[in-house]
């Protein structure tokens, strides 16, 4: 393929995506996405790349001359977004098993009306009994503890809600800081690489989207979370 | 033999309990608040033998509280500060000013004990 082959692909994809949204994907989904992502960029970039050896097929990229190939690391930077939507959108509708369009030898319209993100699947689990031994084995303690987490829980949920909506993303830090430790503590990992998450976009590009996205995620997972530690709590009860 | 005195400054209620809990057990007399006036109105008033703080503490900071400690009232008491994963920054600067040890969240009580019963030893 040549390049100005793949930049017209790529640029069909971009058209194709336009109603392309991972607000709805679970964090597994959008963990899922990114990695596989990750993997075609890496694939792309070492077919496309004349400087590796090992694509001898590339040589002719050499004889480009300096406009065209500034022009061509233009167009594959600008195209670098579209290959992250692009292979996400894909391999979530593989995960649904949607067939996509993209099996077809022309591309055709993405059928979004047929695209439906699966409820919620999460894998939540905890084991107390590390933070029981920490509590030296005092069942009293432990619920107290598991009392204070879910206000503290509840308390950021609050909190979060306000600071989204008035967009106050320091603040936002500042809660996702503050109930970190509470979450890494009683290893429900789940919520702590949710809020993990939360305060990283808060530091640096606080993408409104992506956070109410997070929030969203944090809002399934707790209920969920709270039933694994309820279950985990009766078990060591016992 | 007495029991050695301890201020926990740490504003986590969650953590704050456990450690609370776990230093008591260890045998040291634990006196605990999550508010930095009432951690600095406490100490202008008595020193305990160490002080285990969170650095970031509501209306008064851990960096403030090692600066106060050590410039105010001019102690030498041991310092061990709580920090979170990703505060490097804040650490250095926690030892600058005088802190004597750091623990990292989420805390392991046990290890707190040891490095408590460490900076004690050492004075």
């Amino acid at each position: 393929m040549k390049p100005k082959n793949l930049l017209d692909h790529l640029c069909e994809m971009e058209s194709q995506l336009g109603d392309f949204s991972y607000e709805n994907f679970t964090m597994s989904e959008a963990e899922e996405v990114k990695q596989a992502f990750l993997a075609f960029k890496n694939t792309l970039f070492e077919k496309i790349n004349p400087t590796n050896p090992k694509n001898a097929d590339y040589n002719y990229l050499k004889s480009f001359n300096e406009t065209e190939r500034a022009l061509l690391d233009f167009d594959m930077q600008t195209y670098d977004a579209v290959i992250t939507h692009y292979e996400s959108y894909t391999n979530v509708l593989k995960s649904l098993k949607i067939e996509t369009p993209m099996k077809s030898e022309k591309y055709n319209s993405i059928p979004s009306d047929r695209v439906t993100i699966s409820p919620l699947q999460s894998t939540a689990t905890v084991d107390l009994y590390p933070l029981l031994e920490d509590c030296m084995g005092e069942m009293e303690l432990l619920e107290e503890l598991i009392k204070l987490y879910e206000k503290n829980a509840l308390e950021f949920i609050g909190h979060a809600k306000i600071h989204l909506k008035n967009e106050d993303y320091d603040r936002l830090r500042l809660s996702a800081h503050k109930i970190k430790a509470g979450l890494a503590m009683l290893k429900t990992n789940d919520l702590y690489s949710i809020v993990l998450q939360i305060e990283q976009t808060c530091k640096t590009d606080k993408d409104h989207k992506h956070l109410q996205f997070l929030f969203n995620c944090f809002l399934n997972e707790f209920p969920l979370v709270q039933n694994a530690l309820q279950l985990s709590y009766s078990e060591l009860k016992k | 033999m007495a029991r050695k005195s301890l201020l926990l400054a740490e504003d986590d209620e969650l953590l704050a309990s456990l450690l609370n809990f776990r230093l008591k057990k260890g045998g040291y007399d634990v006196v605990h608040s999550g508010d930095g006036k009432q951690v600095k109105e406490y100490l202008a008033q008595r020193m305990p033998d160490i002080i285990v703080s969170d650095i970031m503490m509501p209306y008064f900071s851990g960096m403030e509280l090692i600066d106060y400690v050590r410039n105010e009232l001019k102690s030498k008491i041991p310092i061990i500060i709580i920090s979170s994963a990703g505060n490097e920054e804040n650490v250095i600067n926690a030892f600058e000013l005088g802190a004597n040890d750091f623990i990292s969240k989420p805390v392991s009580p046990s290890e707190l004990l040891v490095r408590v019963a460490r900076e004690l030893n050492k004075n």
